[in-house]
C-alpha cells in the first residue's frame, strides 16, 4: 500500500482516485516534501513544452492593390453620386410616408 | 499607468476576455503579452485541471497569468517564461491548499499572502535545446511515456492504450523519467555542459 508521499505524482497527474483526495490534499498542505516534489514535477512540465511543434500557419496570400486606372475612377466615382441621390430619394421618401400618414389618420370618433 | 488587465475566462470556451491595459504596460507590450497569454494557456490549464476541480482551476490560471503581469520582469527568455509560469502556479497553489489549512486549524479570515514567486529551481534553467538533449538522452520506452503525457497531455489510461501498458506501467516509466530528467539535468547545468 503507497504511503500518502509516494502518492503525490499520482496526484500532480491528476490520476489519484477521487475518494483519496480530500485525505492526500489535507496531507499535501502540511508537507514540504510533498510541495517540493510537486514544483519538480511541474517544472518538469513546463520545460516539456518547449518541445511541442510549433504551430505551422498557412502562408499568406499578399492581395495586390487594385490599379488605379481611370476608368475605375469614373466608376467610383459615379457609385457615389448614384448612393447619394438615392439617399436623398430615400430620405424624401420617408418623410413624405411618415407626415402624410399623420395626416390621413382617421379622428378618433365619428359620434 | 492605465487601468489594470481583466482578464475572465469565457465559460466554455477555454479562452479569454479581457478590457484595458495592465497596470504599468504600454499599448505595444500588451500585444505581446496577449501572445503569451495564448500560446501558455493551453498547457497552464492542463496542467490546473490535473491539480483541481474546473471552477478553481479557471481561477488557478488567471492568477498565475496576474503573477506573471505583475513580475514579468523576472521570467526571462522564452524556455524560462514558460517554466516560470509553471513553477508560479505551484506556488500559487501551494499558499491556497495552506490557506485553506490555515482556515480549518485556527479560522483564519485570510490565506497567507501572495508574495512575489521564487525562482524555478536552478537545474530548471536551462535552454530547450539543452533539455531537448535530455529528453532524447531517455530509455526510448520511458521517453516515449514522458512525451505522451507532458507534451502531448495524455492520460494514464490513454498512454496505456497507446502503448499497450497498464496504468500502474505508465506511471512507473513517468517516475522514472522524471527522476532520470532531473539528474541528467543537474549534471548539465553544474558541469556547465553547453547544448
Amino acid at each position: 500500500m503507497m504511503s500518502l508521499c509516494e502518492k503525490l505524482q499520482v496526484f500532480a497527474d491528476g490520476e489519484l482516485p477521487a475518494d483519496e483526495e480530500p485525505e492526500f490534499q489535507r496531507h499535501f498542505a502540511a508537507c514540504a516534501g510533498c510541495q517540493a516534489e510537486l514544483e519538480e514535477v511541474m517544472v518538469l512540465e513546463g520545460l516539456a513544452q518547449s518541445l511541442r511543434r510549433p504551430l505551422a500557419l498557412p502562408a499568406l496570400e499578399r492581395v495586390p492593390p487594385l490599379p488605379a486606372s481611370r476608368s475605375l475612377r469614373r466608376s467610383t466615382l459615379a457609385l457615389a453620386a448614384l448612393a447619394g441621390v438615392s439617399a436623398v430619394a430615400g430620405g424624401a421618401l420617408l418623410a413624405r410616408l411618415v407626415l402624410g400618414g399623420r395626416r390621413e389618420q382617421p379622428p378618433l370618433s365619428r359620434r | 499607468m492605465g487601468d489594470v488587465i481583466s482578464l475572465r475566462p469565457v465559460p466554455d470556451s477555454g479562452s479569454w476576455e479581457g478590457g484595458g491595459t495592465a497596470l504599468g504596460v504600454e499599448p505595444a507590450e500588451e500585444a505581446a503579452l496577449r501572445l503569451v497569454f495564448l500560446v501558455h494557456e493551453p498547457a497552464l490549464r492542463r496542467r490546473a485541471l490535473r491539480l483541481t476541480r474546473a471552477r478553481e482551476a479557471e481561477c488557478l490560471v488567471r492568477d498565475t497569468f496576474e503573477s506573471f503581469l505583475q513580475h514579468r520582469d523576472r521570467a526571462g527568455s522564452a524556455t524560462s517564461l514558460v517554466v516560470w509560469l509553471f513553477a508560479a502556479m505551484h506556488q500559487l497553489y501551494v499558499a491556497r491548499s495552506q490557506g485553506r489549512r490555515l482556515l480549518r486549524l485556527v479560522r483564519a479570515e485570510s490565506a497567507p499572502p501572495e508574495n512575489a514567486p521564487a525562482e524555478p529551481p536552478a537545474w530548471a534553467q536551462v535552454r530547450r535545446a539543452q533539455f531537448a538533449r535530455a529528453v532524447a538522452a531517455l530509455p526510448a520506452d520511458i521517453r516515449r511515456v514522458f512525451e505522451l503525457h507532458a507534451v502531448d497531455g495524455l492520460s494514464y489510461d490513454e498512454i496505456g492504450a497507446c502503448l499497450q501498458l497498464t496504468p500502474m506501467a505508465v506511471f512507473a516509466r513517468l517516475f522514472r523519467a522524471r527522476i532520470l530528467l532531473k539528474d541528467l539535468l543537474r549534471d548539465l547545468v553544474e558541469g556547465g555542459i553547453s547544448a
